[in-house]
């Protein structure tokens, strides 16, 4: 059972998240590329993650960009049955510069992890939530183009424990 | 065109060359190669070794069963863990025979990241495989571990203990061999337990000749410390033969031309693939 007090912190989170991504369309300009597609290898997601950015243009040089991904890391459970596990990182992320920039993000990852229960003795499915951030390096010209990160993605794990971790990655925007 | 061509002869050979049913197999196990996994899936596996799910999902791959490491805690409780210490692999910390299992139970592998898969104890292992469905008459080579230095008479007493409640109470007799270190755990056992299977585990050449003079049921060693005449001279006298460390494809090839009775290995769907 989650306590109260951090079931409403999580949700807090959640709605920030989602305010994020879609409460700031009225800062946005025309000539910004205003989506990002990439592939992150480490990070937030686990070992890997499909991603989506919404990029809006908050100032000169300054950026916003939630983003939403999508991993997975074992799609058979161990009793070699389909059922996958599901890992979606859904997060804001501020990026200041022009083509090169400085990153800092925010975010939750929501997991839904297939693991042996003591109590059913059998496969079950977990949903957990994991608190992560995002500090690093960022090229990607405001017009569009070719996408690439490298960042130090520190997760606090089961909104538990402290984990280092990082990431890179690529992608595209447009 | 000519290199493609070329490449996709070297292709086709290359992966036809290891086919079901290639090798001439003469053991003391009905001549077929006992295949377990290495703690369940091995070591780069994505299930941490020794895990339920690691141990699952090995047997629910067809296999003939699997490797698991245990050690004893403080209290007497059999642990399915490989390392001494419990920092690094997990979420814990300190060293597993010195602690009582009310402080391992709930520990956590650190990775895969964010899995979240616990530290059992063997009872907790073995009630999984009870209740499992499908995977029923496997066999369990339990690798007893022991780091403490000063394991005295009454903590191999324990040990013992606990390993008979579990094999008695799961009706494990037959499905279990012991794999055992030193001349003491291995005496007892033999001793007090005729009906338990017992594989050596120490420097080959002195294991081959504990097996045999002392007429037990096998011997377990790494494929990069025996030779196959080895293994030849320990079937001609009644010894079985266990290889580990199998950690690639051709090192799987490697321990089958050797001709062993089972083979632990970290490359478990690639085994299968080959001899079954």
């Amino acid at each position: 059972m989650i306590p109260p007090l951090k079931k409403f912190l999580l949700l807090l989170r959640i709605i920030l998240c989602l305010f994020a991504f879609g409460g700031l369309t009225f800062s946005q300009t025309d000539s910004v590329a205003k989506h990002s597609i990439y592939v992150n290898g480490a990070g937030p997601g686990g070992y890997w993650s499909l991603n989506y950015a919404h990029n809006f243009q908050l100032g000169n040089a300054l950026y916003l960009s939630p983003s939403v991904g999508f991993s997975t890391l074992h799609l058979r459970d161990f009793t070699r049955t389909f059922n996958p596990d599901i890992i979606f990182p859904v997060g804001v992320h501020f990026t200041y510069g022009n083509k090169h920039r400085a990153e800092f993000g925010v975010g939750e990852t929501f997991s839904s992890v297939v693991r042996y229960d003591a109590g059913s003795l059998g496969a079950k499915r977990f949903l957990e939530l994991h608190t992560y951030f995002v500090f690093g390096y960022r090229y990607q010209p405001p017009l569009g183009g070719i996408l690439l990160r490298a960042f130090y993605s520190p997760i606090l794990e089961f909104n538990q424990r402290y984990r280092h971790w990082g990431g890179i990655s690529i992608g595209y925007s447009f | 065109m000519k290199r493609f061509g070329y490449l996709f002869l070297i292709f086709v050979f290359s992966n036809s060359s290891c086919k079901k049913g290639e090798f001439e197999i003469s053991n003391l196990n009905g001549n077929k190669i006992g295949i377990l996994g290495h703690g369940g899936m091995g070591i780069s596996s994505t299930y941490p070794m020794n895990s339920v799910e690691s141990i699952l999902n090995c047997l629910y791959l067809d296999s003939d069963g699997t490797e698991i490491d245990v050690q004893m805690t403080g209290d007497g409780v059999l642990v399915a863990f490989h390392d001494e210490n419990l920092d690094g692999r997990t979420n814990g910390s300190g060293i597993v025979h010195q602690m009582n299992w009310s402080e391992i139970s709930g520990v956590q592998y650190n990775s895969p990241i964010m899995q979240g898969y616990e530290v059992r104890s063997l009872r907790a292992l073995f009630t999984a495989l009870e209740n499992a469905d499908k995977i029923k008459g496997r066999r369990f080579s339990l690798d007893c571990k022991n780091f403490d230095g000063n394991f005295g008479p009454e903590s191999l007493e324990k040990y013992c203990n606990a390993l008979y409640e579990i094999i008695d109470e799961f009706n494990a007799v037959d499905n279990v061999i012991l794999e055992l270190q030193s001349d003491v755990f291995i005496d007892k056992v033999r001793t007090e337990r005729p009906d338990l299977t017992i594989f050596v585990f120490q420097d080959v050449e002195k294991a081959l000749e504990k097996a045999i003079n002392d007429q037990l049921d096998g011997v377990v060693a790494s494929i990069d410390n025996i030779t196959k005449e080895q293994i030849t001279y320990a079937h001609a006298h009644n010894v079985m033969v266990t290889l580990f460390n199998t950690q690639s494809k051709q090192r799987n090839i490697d321990a089958i031309e050797m001709n062993p009775d089972f083979i632990e290995t970290d490359r478990l769907e690639h085994l299968i693939s080959v001899l079954k």
